[in-house]
């Protein structure tokens, strides 16, 4: 059953503490904060659907770089062996640890494609005058995506093993290695001026999609 | 606290989650999805209080082996090597580490008391000597932790006095309850 719309769009409640208030007119890189509880409920970013376009196709060919490129290199007793992130984790497959394979590949390949994708599909369908219901769709479940994706933790957990490792082997670090630090920032920019808002003013409704 | 503020919920309205559209429910039915994303709305996470303890316990009873076991064996040609998260921290005090050290330490330890103790004493939400106690025992983890391995306990031991605290206070206290038995009229 899909609720009754209010008849004034600019009615918010506050994500945080609930508190009901209308957001004003915003000037771009001005902020609406909740009066109660300080949360930032809105920020209208500049020129938001464009750059956020730019970032995710950068994000797409660094993601792309960052997969079918070897990552690292040891150096040992005069052998050398490279090796991809998805290389690593049908390592980890290999060596019985299926969960943790798993759990790799989703977090460091899968989920950070997703992330991707479905913000370029979304700023593609944003182009439209009305944005039809699958980019609501996709709209809706983007933030899932985003917190799987967690390159950065994979970073650290690299950077720990290679600190540890540099005593018995010499570590080259691979092109892929930095296509995933420049990523990791990428993404943060990506994330950080895309907003939701702008397209969910105009999107077609679930309940419009619903009765047809 | 003393004006009830107007919220969606005393309002009978729900606000979405995913994209922030506020709607009302249909006259009869309680919750029902968002028009515009489809998302489902409800008034309240369902027992939140109660999960959030027993997560919160949870987390505080696990956090005493995750700081007294090793962390992680290292073994080489050399030998074996465990360490703690403390020991590493220590390894990591060097000349040229120990701007690494000062970070893994306020985040493992005085991260959680201190933070803690702030969004207690901000949101009111505990006695003032039990906030100001975990800025104490902060202070204590950050600079005795070196001294002896016990001083680890005492977070647990202060989560649990917190948790009896608030027990109490709970018990005492009047139910503070809102809900969409306390619905009035809006002009949509």
């Amino acid at each position: 059953v899909y609720n009754q719309p209010l008849s004034d769009a600019a009615l918010v409640a506050c994500p945080h503490c609930d508190l009901l208030q209308r957001l004003p007119e915003l000037v771009p890189g001005a902020s609406a904060r909740c009066p109660r509880c300080d949360k930032e409920l809105w920020r209208r970013r500049e020129d938001s659907l464009e750059r956020t376009l730019a970032l995710a196709l950068a994000a797409a060919v660094l993601c792309v770089v960052a997969n079918f490129v070897p990552m690292l290199g040891l150096s040992a007793v005069g052998r050398e062996a490279f090796t991809t992130v998805f290389g690593g984790a049908e390592q980890l497959w290999l060596d019985g640890r299926e969960t943790v394979a798993g759990l790799v590949l989703f977090t460091a390949v899968v989920a950070p494609a997703l992330q991707i994708g479905f913000m370029l599909a979304i700023v593609l369908g944003a182009h439209r005058e009305r944005p039809p219901g699958w980019v609501a769709t996709l709209l809706r479940h983007h933030p899932t995506t985003a917190t799987w994706s967690m390159i950065e933790v994979m970073m650290l957990g690299v950077l720990v093993a290679l600190i540890k490792i540099a005593d018995y082997a010499k570590v080259i670090p691979g092109l892929a290695l930095f296509a995933l630090g420049a990523l990791v920032f990428v993404l943060a920019a990506m994330q950080a001026s895309f907003d939701p808002r702008e397209v969910w003013d105009r999107i077609e409704w679930a309940e419009a999609v619903d009765r047809r | 606290m003393s004006t009830p503020a107007a919220t969606a919920m005393t309002l009978g309205l729900q606000g979405c989650h995913a994209c922030g559209l506020v709607s009302r429910p249909v006259p009869g039915a309680d919750e029902g999805s968002c028009p515009r994303c489809g998302d489902e709305l409800s008034f309240r996470k369902s027992a939140s209080i109660q999960r959030t303890w027993a997560f919160l316990v949870a987390a505080a009873i696990c956090y005493v082996p995750a700081n007294v076991l090793p962390v992680l064996t290292t073994i080489t040609a050399s030998g074996r090597d465990s360490d703690t998260i403390m020991e590493g921290v220590v390894l990591l005090w060097s000349p040229t580490g120990w701007p690494l050290s000062l970070i893994v330490l306020p985040v493992v330890h005085r991260g959680r008391a201190r933070s803690t103790a702030t969004i207690g004493l901000r949101t009111g939400f505990m006695s003032r000597w039990i906030g100001l106690s975990g800025y104490a025992i902060a202070v204590v983890l950050l600079l005795a932790i070196g001294i002896t391995p016990w001083v680890r306990l005492l977070f647990p031991l202060w989560i649990l006095l917190l948790s009896l605290d608030t027990l109490v206070e709970s018990l005492g206290g009047a139910p503070r309850r809102g809900g969409p038995a306390e619905q009035c009229g809006v002009s949509g």
